[in-house]
């Protein structure tokens, strides 16, 4: 398949060989993807899971790809139908992620036995090689929204019948079960058919976990705290670029969030035109980023923000918006403004403004959860190391003794502290340490993996909090 | 959209609509701002929305629905949305038991993240279904008395006392309204009060009033 790709590329790239010098010097056969993949992440992206492979070849990455521009043009210009499968999953980078036998091993019957299924676990993404020791505790309660979800997924589309449904049920179990912390979220029931419908059922597999876990790490999590970032992001930038529209949608009442929440969570899915999401969708995974949200976002304000102006109350403001939306069928004009107009909203400039805003997502759902001292006294700690995680420059700034003491100190702090011990037992012994190349990149590792064990162990004290709490309940 | 008549109406209140995911608030919705149901419906993402204006007791109200994703991680974002709400259906799905027994949790939700003035009306729906009924409706409208909600069942495909329902809601608020209005009006001691309309305290959370479709 990735010759298949490469031959493609060569009608619209000349200077394909560079390909060819490339590829011999790394290691994988299916390096190409690996290359396609680092190549539009201009430089280090603060993405964790580029963090492993990625950061280090990205820096020197610049000079081998002179037709980097011509192909991002010819991207942003749309990419065949034909060949959008194919291109996505290259975009995406499913060649590197790739682990022989651990698709089927997901949908294997779940018994105890927590055997890693003889296959060498993913380098890429650090969560992999943990679902299955989880996998028997969590009690797969995500199984009846996939089943509730199923008929309602593209209802009616022909590729969607018996077949298509059990695929679709195939992809969003393996990935629930593959990322325990995210499960299943309304909204990737959209993806996976979306992806099912342009490339094989394994593959669209990879190219989902691509897509979850580097491009939306955070996002359909039990919390959901990187999407209601970024709409707070948004809103800052909505608020710069457009001040008089914001002025008139403060007056009605109006928040941007109200209807960019359904855009960004849904990918622009079932909001604008089909022939528009897959061009925003096309130059989405080249990005390698979500970077291209806020663009479509902001192109979209700009396009109809005049309108906007004159409508008289907030419900009309929203249902314009709404339907304007709804009908972008110039999606190159839509695309071009979005990609030409806002290039200064790059993905570090959205770094910067998520890290401002993330700590009042974070107390707000604090105060969610108001009256719950454990969470209040892990809060400081969790928020903290999530914010270096998401960091873009502290790889070399914090030890692994720092990271320790303060662990220790949240331990102390808690009452039970056999918790985070645990945890961080068990995160040693599912490491793939014999696969990092890199002392330092181990310790990224674990920053980033004792991270995300915090959040679940919030969300799973938030959840405890939500069975409390029901005043009579008879659940 | 059919019912986007014009600009003006003496109310704007702003409607959400909650509870379990699949038990059918989309078609509620569709039902009443459109007149259509779809039974290959689409999962909801976020919000939708959508408005409608309509007579209620001789008032012109702008009706402005909000429709949640039922999945609960969608909580966080979608309570959000509760903020300015003077009225909810909280909907359960007859045939879904647990749809019933999570009642409670939507509403300790709507107590905590809503205006607490909010107008909460319980709707069991999918009452075309009875064959496969799991929720009596003497249930609902016991846990509606207790809770003091009004309470209706419906069916977005029969296109069954979902009118009615909004009808309800939309008239136990302007009634509450009013009576704010009224009772502002007579603290400023500024004379009589305005027309004729009853204001019926003891009724104001009572079900059932109108007659259906006024469209």
């Amino acid at each position: 398949m990735s010759l298949r790709v490469k031959k493609k590329k060569k009608q619209s790239s000349a200077d394909e060989e560079n390909t060819e010098d490339i590829k011999p010097s790394e290691d994988s056969d299916d390096e190409f993807y690996d290359v396609e993949k680092v190549d539009p992440s201009e430089g280090p992206v603060a993405d964790s899971a580029n963090a492993d492979s990625g950061t280090n070849r990205a820096a020197s990455q610049e000079g081998y790809f002179p037709w980097k521009e011509e192909l991002e043009c010819l991207v942003r210009g749309g990419l065949p139908m034909a060949l959008r499968g194919e291109l996505w999953q290259a975009f995406v980078g499913i060649g590197a992620r790739r682990v022989k036998g651990y698709y089927e091993s997901l949908l294997g019957v779940v018994d105890g036995g927590g055997d890693s299924k003889g296959s060498d676990s993913p380098t890429k993404e650090c969560g992999d090689g943990k679902p299955k020791a989880s996998q028997d505790l969590s009690s797969e309660k995500w199984k009846g929204q996939i089943e509730k979800d199923l008929p309602r997924t593209f209802p009616g589309h022909p590729a969607l019948d018996e077949d298509g449904r059990n695929a679709l049920r195939r992809l969003l179990t393996a990935y629930a079960r593959h990322n325990p912390s995210v499960g299943y979220c309304q909204a990737m029931n959209f993806f996976a058919g979306l992806l099912l419908l342009l490339m094989s059922e394994e593959n669209a597999f990879w190219a989902l976990t691509g897509i979850m876990d580097d491009y939306f790490e955070g996002y359909f999590s039990e919390e959901m705290i990187e999407s209601q970032v970024d709409q707070l992001v948004l809103e800052e930038l909505v608020r710069e670029k457009f001040p008089k529209l914001v002025n008139h949608l403060d007056y009605l009442g109006v928040q941007v969030a109200w209807v960019a929440g359904p855009w960004f969570l849904s990918i622009y899915m079932n909001m604008l035109p089909w022939e528009t999401v897959l061009r925003v969708w096309d130059v989405l995974l080249f990005d390698g980023n979500r970077v291209m949200l806020f663009r479509t976002a902001l192109a979209l304000m700009e396009l109809y923000g005049p309108a906007l102006v004159t409508t008289k109350d907030a419900g009309d403001a929203v249902t314009l918006l709404q339907s304007l939306a709804g009908s972008t069928f110039d999606s190159s004009q839509l695309v071009l403004t979005a990609c030409m107009g806002y290039q200064a909203v790059d993905e570090a400039r959205l770094q910067d403004l998520r890290n401002k805003h993330r700590p009042s997502v974070l107390s707000s759902m604090e105060n969610r959860a108001k009256g719950l001292l454990a969470w209040r006294s892990t809060n400081g700690l969790a928020s903290k190391l999530y914010n270096f995680k998401r960091d873009t420059e502290p790889l070399v700034s914090i030890s692994t003794e720092q990271l320790n003491d303060s662990t220790d100190g949240d331990a102390n702090q808690e009452t039970s502290s056999g918790n985070i011990d645990d945890m961080y037992h068990g995160l040693t012994v599912n490491t793939e340490i014999d696969s990092m190349p890199d002392p330092k990149d181990q310790v990224i590792w674990l920053k980033v993996e004792l991270c995300r064990l915090l959040e679940e162990r919030r969300s799973a004290v938030l959840r405890s909090v939500c069975l409390k709490y029901p005043r009579s309940s008879p659940v | 959209m059919a019912h986007r008549v014009d600009n003006e109406y003496d109310y704007l209140f702003k409607i959400v609509l909650i509870g379990d995911s699949g038990v059918g608030k989309s078609n509620i919705l569709s039902r009443f701002t459109r007149n259509e149901f779809c039974l290959e419906s689409k999962s909801t993402i976020g919000v939708e929305f959508a408005t409608r204006t309509l007579q209620v007791e001789g008032k012109t109200i702008k009706a402005q629905i909000w429709d949640t994703a039922g999945q609960e991680r969608y909580r966080a974002i979608t309570s959000a949305y509760y903020r300015g709400a003077v009225g909810a259906l909280l909907v359960y799905d007859i045939t879904k038991k647990l749809s019933f027994e999570n009642i409670n949790r939507w509403l300790s939700e709507l107590r905590n993240h809503a205006d607490s003035n909010i107008v909460i009306m319980m709707v069991g729906n999918k009452s075309d279904l009875n064959h496969l009924r799991s929720v009596q409706e003497e249930e609902g409208q016991a846990l509606a008395e207790k809770e003091g909600l009004s309470f209706l069942e419906t069916s977005a495909l029969e296109a069954l006392n979902v009118e009615k329902a909004f009808q309800t809601i939309l008239s136990d608020i302007h009634q509450i309204i009013s009576k704010k209005a009224l009772a502002a009006q007579e603290a400023a001691g500024s004379g009589p009060p305005t027309q004729g309309t009853t204001i019926n305290v003891a009724d104001s959370s009572g079900n059932m009033k109108k007659g259906c479709c006024s469209t």
